[in-house]
């Protein structure tokens, strides 16, 4: 059976929220230009605002057939906010009602965190330690890549309850100010935005590999969720030059960044269709490398299912996504 | 003028080696005596072992050693790829080079110009330099003008200027703060199709340094090898956005070679442009075929640095990208410190793809006058 670490819900009404905000913030919320942008929100990818989506159906954890880390995917555009005290009330609000709504047997919170203040999203993050329905965190991208030292109170708290990190983009990325840009300059055609996203998990997985925080943090575990997964075998051949012409320049980076990618890493499916054809790409993929992929469906947008990944990747791969998800729940499942 | 060199069997074009002027008083006879005034006893200097003009911020992301190989400075003084006899015997002959690009390195510093008349000027005194002092020792050489986009109009009107002088084959590009997809190009890619250049774009040195520069995705890398790591986003983004801009549907003979830029991940980048495409062809109205057709139909892509795969099937895999055999060009990047050794190379380079990557592509992309002899 497949696990599902990039399962998306959403509340269909801002307003939903207001009561599990502090005093005085729902009225601060309670504008019509911010509840009327719920399916704005909704349009995570943000292909482009001209397409209209179809109201967004009720989570129902109930119904989920696999276990799968549900992230609360309106928190994820609060890294195109302006106002990072409001960010920090609207994720927690949002968590809040992720875990007493959408928990359940097969549904456990990736909480996100306000990643405008790493600091205090630590503090908050404390509270929910061994809390089961907690199954991971969500980091918002911002231009501070991840393996900046600001985060390291994050990771701490994250590496002790044994979470893991996924980090999907929210789709403002490259569009709103202060977002992180997407490579090259601004890109006024959003689905070349879309076709970039990728370009944020190998600078922040450089990021990541490059600061050593797999040093300071030997267990954190890193989900990619989102953003497929060719892309994977160049940056790592890239890095591994890097290193070795430059070793002397990083003296702090004891191995070569590959393998830190094999213990820390991981890479999911989704979209499964940019992959057919294994014959062409699998060559690059290694025995190892190849154990760092996992399930993720994305839904309820555009979505894959096991059948979808079958499909395009086939049986063989199937079976080794389905292993792979078990060995990083049993990892995650390790620790509590 | 030497006579051309290379095997009787296999021809090879190294798309990618770099010139420099031997000192800044070189270029005084192609610039007035008010520009003279500005570029050469103040700005610029006059002596430095690795060119006169930076792009790079180098208090920023500083290279951890040398930029460029020290078994390549010339013998009579001046700085690595100064002296056009020496890369003739360095590079040239021992490895049977039939056509060297020259794509000029101290055009890069011109990014950081404000002034839009000073970067023509120094531009086209740099070209014309070149074409006297490079193109004319030895018809292995061949040249891609170079140009910036500060004012596109003046940048045409320089390549219909020199265009036709025997040697040069293209028209180098700086990327700076707009995508090359961007209509502000059309000038520069108008006279470029219609004098049959191809289109040369090779990193600079600015990205990530600068707030008018184009840099990788997410945020600032920390220090030259994160950088360096990431840094074929660059490219890979403005071929992506040449391609839904629609810049080939506006010129369809145009050719575009990326150099420097990697390759490896093309295949990632085709296929999942494709699929997103196939999702939704309306969020690219200009598009008439698959994104992928049009990076084969009109992009070639340098070797250096070749990835270092860890096994013969990584490396045969990386090579499987389908039709890198239509689009991959040989680079050496001769005389910087990462130089692709060009028997190393090509010896890698399979069998069934080695015209194609010797000389055949790039044949395709320059044309016939890509060989002077």
């Amino acid at each position: 059976m497949l696990r599902d670490f990039c399962r998306f819900a959403g509340v269909t009404r801002f307003e939903t929220l207001f009561p599990r905000m502090p005093e005085g913030w729902a009225r601060h919320f309670d504008r019509y230009e911010w509840t009327g942008a719920v399916d704005l929100a909704s349009n995570h990818i943000r292909v482009s605002d001209r397409f209209s989506h179809p109201p967004l159906e009720a989570f129902e954890p109930e119904r989920l057939t696999v276990p799968s880390i549900v992230i609360p995917y309106q928190g994820l555009i609060v890294n195109g906010w302006a106002d990072p005290v409001a960010a920090a009330v609207f994720v927690d609000a949002l968590n809040a009602h992720a875990l007493d709504q959408w928990a359940g047997d097969n549904a456990r919170i990736a909480l996100v965190i306000n990643p405008h203040d790493p600091n205090g999203s630590a503090e908050t993050l404390k509270a929910h330690r061994g809390d089961s329905r907690v199954g991971a965190i969500t980091i918002p991208l911002t231009t501070a890549m991840l393996g900046q030292g600001i985060w390291d109170p994050v990771y701490r708290v994250v590496e002790e309850a044994n979470w893991p990190v996924i980090i999907h983009f929210s789709g403002v990325e490259g569009a709103y100010l202060g977002a992180p840009p997407l490579a090259g300059a601004p890109h006024t055609n959003a689905l070349s935005r879309h076709i970039l996203m990728p370009h944020l998990a190998e600078s922040n997985l450089a990021s990541l590999v490059f600061e050593g925080t797999f040093y300071r943090f030997p267990r954190l575990q890193v989900v990619l969720a989102g953003f497929g997964f060719k892309w994977l075998p160049s940056l790592l051949r890239r890095m591994d030059q890097e290193w070795r012409n430059f070793r002397s320049d990083m003296p702090w980076v004891k191995d070569k960044p590959s393998a830190m990618v094999m213990r820390n890493v991981w890479v999911t499916t989704y979209p499964a269709g940019e992959a057919t054809r294994p014959d062409t790409w699998e060559g690059e993929f290694s025995d190892e490398l190849s154990r760092r992929l996992v399930f993720s469906s994305n839904a309820p947008f555009d979505s894959d299912d096991e059948q979808a990944v079958e499909a395009a990747l086939g049986g063989k791969w199937l079976d080794r996504i389905a292993s792979n998800s078990l060995e990083l729940s049993g990892i995650v499942a390790a620790g509590r | 003028m030497h006579e051309t060199g290379g095997t009787e069997t296999r021809k090879i074009v190294d798309c990618d080696v770099h010139p420099l002027i031997k000192s800044v008083d070189a270029l005084s006879p192609y610039l007035s005596s008010r520009w003279r005034e500005r570029f050469v006893p103040r700005s610029i200097g006059q002596s430095s072992s690795n060119g006169f003009v930076f792009a790079r911020a180098r208090d920023r992301y500083p290279h951890p050693n040398t930029t460029y190989r020290l078994d390549a400075l010339p013998p009579n003084g001046g700085p690595a790829g100064s002296d056009p006899e020496f890369v003739l015997s360095d590079l040239i002959e021992p490895h049977g080079i039939t056509t060297a690009l020259l794509l000029p390195q101290e055009h890069y510093g011109v990014v950081r110009f404000s002034s839009a008349e000073a970067a023509a000027v120094f531009e086209r005194a740099n070209n014309e330099y070149l074409i006297d002092q490079w193109l004319a020792v030895d018809n292995r050489f061949a040249l891609a003008l170079t140009v910036s986009e500060h004012d596109p109009v003046a940048a045409a009107q320089s390549i219909r200027d020199l265009g036709r002088r025997e040697g040069v084959v293209g028209v180098q590009l700086l990327i700076n703060k707009t995508m090359l997809g961007s209509r502000l190009f059309d000038p520069i890619y108008a006279a470029a199709q219609d004098m049959g250049l191809a289109i040369v774009s090779h990193q600079n040195g600015s990205e990530g340094c600068y707030s008018f520069a184009q840099g990788p995705a997410g945020g600032a890398p920390r220090f030259y090898g994160e950088r360096h790591s990431v840094l074929p986003q660059v490219g890979a983004a403005n071929v992506v956005d040449m391609i839904m801009s629609g810049v080939f549907e506006r010129f369809p003979e145009l050719r575009v070679v990326m150099v420097e830029w990697g390759f490896s991940w093309l295949g990632a980048l085709m296929s999942r442009a494709d699929h997103l495409w196939m999702k939704n062809r309306s969020a690219a109205p200009h598009l008439k075929h698959a994104p992928s057709e049009y990076v084969v139909k009109h992009f070639k892509f340098a070797t250096q640095p070749l990835d270092e795969a860890s096994g013969s099937k990584e490396f045969e895999a990386m090579f499987g990208i389908p039709e890198l055999n239509k689009m991959l060009v040989f680079s050496s990047d001769y005389p910087h410190y990462d130089t692709d050794a060009p028997d190393v190379i090509l010896g890698k380079i399979p069998e069934p793809m080695k015209d194609a990557v010797y000389w055949q592509n790039a044949l395709d992309a320059f044309g016939s006058k890509i060989f002077r002899n």
